[in-house]
């Protein structure tokens, strides 16, 4: 699940998943629902193929994953229709996108996911994240 | 929490451990900075190695890391540069530009200028419709050059420079360009932006200095075009880009902050220069960038008015920026790297930063902009260094974005300006609810503290009849 939320003068993007995996699929997900508008005509078909892995803090791989699908959007206009999450051996996350052409409507500008207090906070057997975007 | 002291009715002082943050407040905009993160964000700053000053100006409100509407100054040997303290639109600024036209010969052709300027000023959230397209060495170039390369490639004439913030460009010692940073600005060079940046033509409805506004070329009830926008995406990256390389620098060094959008390296530091300069490189196409879309609207419209009429460069002021300055505190003379998050410069007349200025006699002017449907001001810096010669950069949101299109979402805000003599075109209902006057500070309050604080008198106030939301 996610949701846009007021964060003073800009917006956050807030994530709730069972797990990891599921909740960094949401937040690339979430980030595309608040960036571009629904397409009726939207024709997907795999342009490429990307893989992103997230090692270290998880917390700030999020952001910088968020902001590795954002300027592959901006540059190449290529959006992740399918993502596939997988946990490795030490204990990283890789990130397989199935990227297509995107040639919808922006709904929304954002010109960087922030690390901005991006702590994965757990509530029983929720995960709950923030990102807060600068628009 | 904190020790509050106040100075004056517009000067608040809280003691930390280190040294005091100085508040531009008035009781009431006070109260309202102790209701979010902004004190805190403060506080956190005077926390940071080789501090040495930490204002929050009349406009200041929450942002992540630094507050917007703050300046931070750093010692130059002992002290940090944070991207953070720049933010994300590196070197977004302020142009204004007197049209010597009368003003009812533009209101005359006011609806198709409007939509003229509409359509024909790149905006919103595109990345591919720049006015001028570049390929991987003129994006250098353009980098290296700043609102040179515009005027050498006919976007203005060359004594637009002197009325631009360092004669409109920084010198760069080296390359630092990311690879990213490079690809997204080559199509966007002379595009608008979307969130609070815009275009507009205002009416100069007041002039509370005579001299002085006829010096900076400003005449009762004339045209000025006003416009603010950044460096676009190629900003963006440099600072998404740095501030991971500044994460992952600082990780293995163990250095660790208080928030992370308050990471920073020691400025004499290795990659600390590199994004210093890539920071500048951001901070020339950001010139380069308003003088081609303030060249770009001039000719609009003079072709909708269907002749050649003269215009003058008012100024281009910055108010997102890291700059190398010497000031004085506390009566000893310091070189400091001076953030500027939501602030401009405030140079008065003789300053020693002024001398390739044509203001260099009176002091530069300082644009602040309100809000659509408010009014804009033009202001003249005091003799005083209280500030570091800085000064608010514009209203300062109150609301949040989802929240003001909760609260005005039955409001129909075009027929309202409307009625106030406002037209007005965005690129869509949601975007100018969320930049709607009622969600921003009263901007005739944020002027009157900084005038009372002795930063800036009044020049001139402009009052807008028509705004292009980007």
């Amino acid at each position: 699940m996610h949701k846009i939320i007021d964060y003073s003068g800009d917006v956050a993007l807030h994530i709730t998943s069972k797990n990891i995996e599921s909740l960094i699929k949401e937040a690339i997900y979430g980030m595309l629902d608040y960036l571009v508008d629904e397409n009726k005509n939207l024709k997907i078909e795999t342009k490429k193929t990307l893989n992103y892995l997230i090692e270290g803090n998880i917390e700030d791989g999020i952001v910088d994953a968020l902001n590795f699908f954002l300027k592959t959007f901006y540059i190449e206009k290529l959006i992740p229709y399918r993502i596939y999450i997988k946990k490795t051996n030490s204990g990283g996350f890789n990130i397989k996108a199935f990227m297509s052409e995107f040639r919808g409507n922006l709904k929304n500008y954002i010109k960087a996911a922030t690390y901005c207090e991006n702590k994965i906070i757990q509530n029983n057997d929720t995960l709950a994240f923030t990102v807060v975007f600068d628009v | 929490m904190f020790e509050i002291q106040k100075v004056t009715d517009f000067l608040y002082k809280i003691k930390t451990s280190t040294i005091d943050i100085e508040i531009y407040a008035n009781e009431s905009i006070f109260k309202k900075l102790q209701e979010d993160e902004t004190l805190k964000q403060a506080f956190s700053i005077t926390q940071m190695p080789g501090i040495k000053k930490i204002m929050l100006m009349s406009d200041a409100h929450q942002g992540y890391g630094f507050p917007i509407g703050s300046v931070a100054a750093f010692d130059y040997e002992e002290g940090v540069i944070s991207p953070g303290g720049v933010g994300y639109d590196i070197n977004c600024g302020v142009r204004a530009i007197s049209i010597h036209a009368a003003l009812d010969e533009i209101q005359r052709h006011a609806e198709t200028i409007l939509y003229a300027l509409y359509s024909q000023i790149p905006k919103g959230a595109v990345s591919d419709k720049a006015i001028y397209y570049l390929n991987d060495k003129k994006i250098r170039q353009v980098t290296f050059e700043g609102a040179h390369f515009a005027i050498k490639n006919g976007f203005g004439e060359d004594h637009d420079l002197q009325a631009i913030e360092d004669n409109g460009r920084i010198e760069i010692a080296k390359d630092c360009l990311t690879k990213d940073a490079l690809q997204r600005g080559k199509t966007e060079l002379g595009s608008l932006g979307s969130g609070n940046h815009f275009l507009e033509i205002d009416k100069v409805e007041e002039i509370f200095d005579e001299q002085i506004a006829s010096d900076f070329g400003i005449f009762l009830h004339y045209p000025v075009l006003l416009l603010h926008s950044g460096s676009r995406g190629l900003g963006h990256q440099i600072a998404i880009d740095y501030l991971r390389l500044f994460k992952d620098s600082t990780n293995s060094k163990k250095l660790s902050f208080p928030n992370k959008e308050l990471t920073s390296l020691p400025f004499l530091d290795e990659l600390a220069q590199s994004y210093f300069q890539a920071a500048n490189q951001a901070a020339n196409y950001a010139f380069a960038n308003r003088q081609i879309l303030g060249f770009r609207a001039t000719e609009i419209i003079f072709n909708c008015i269907k002749k050649p009429i003269n215009y003058t460069l008012i100024y281009d002021i910055v108010h997102n920026i890291a700059k190398i300055e010497q000031h004085s505190i506390n009566g000893k003379n310091q070189k400091l790297i001076v953030h500027r998050k939501g602030a401009t410069r405030a140079f008065y007349a003789k300053h020693q930063y002024l001398k390739n200025s044509r203001y260099f006699n009176i002091g530069h002017p300082i644009l602040i902009p309100g809000t659509m449907g408010s009014s804009s001001y033009i202001l003249v810096a005091r003799d005083s260094d209280q500030t570091l010669n800085s000064i608010c950069h514009g209203a300062g949101r109150v609301l949040g974005r989802r929240q003001a299109i909760k609260t005005l979402k039955n409001q129909d805000l075009i027929t309202q300006l409307k009625q106030k003599g406002i037209l007005l075109l965005g690129e869509s209902k949601k975007s100018l609810l969320e930049e709607a006057p009622s969600a921003y500070k009263d901007i005739d309050t944020v002027i009157d503290i900084a005038e009372k604080a002795n930063l800036a008198k009044k020049v001139a106030k402009l009052k807008p009849f028509m705004v292009i939301k980007g």
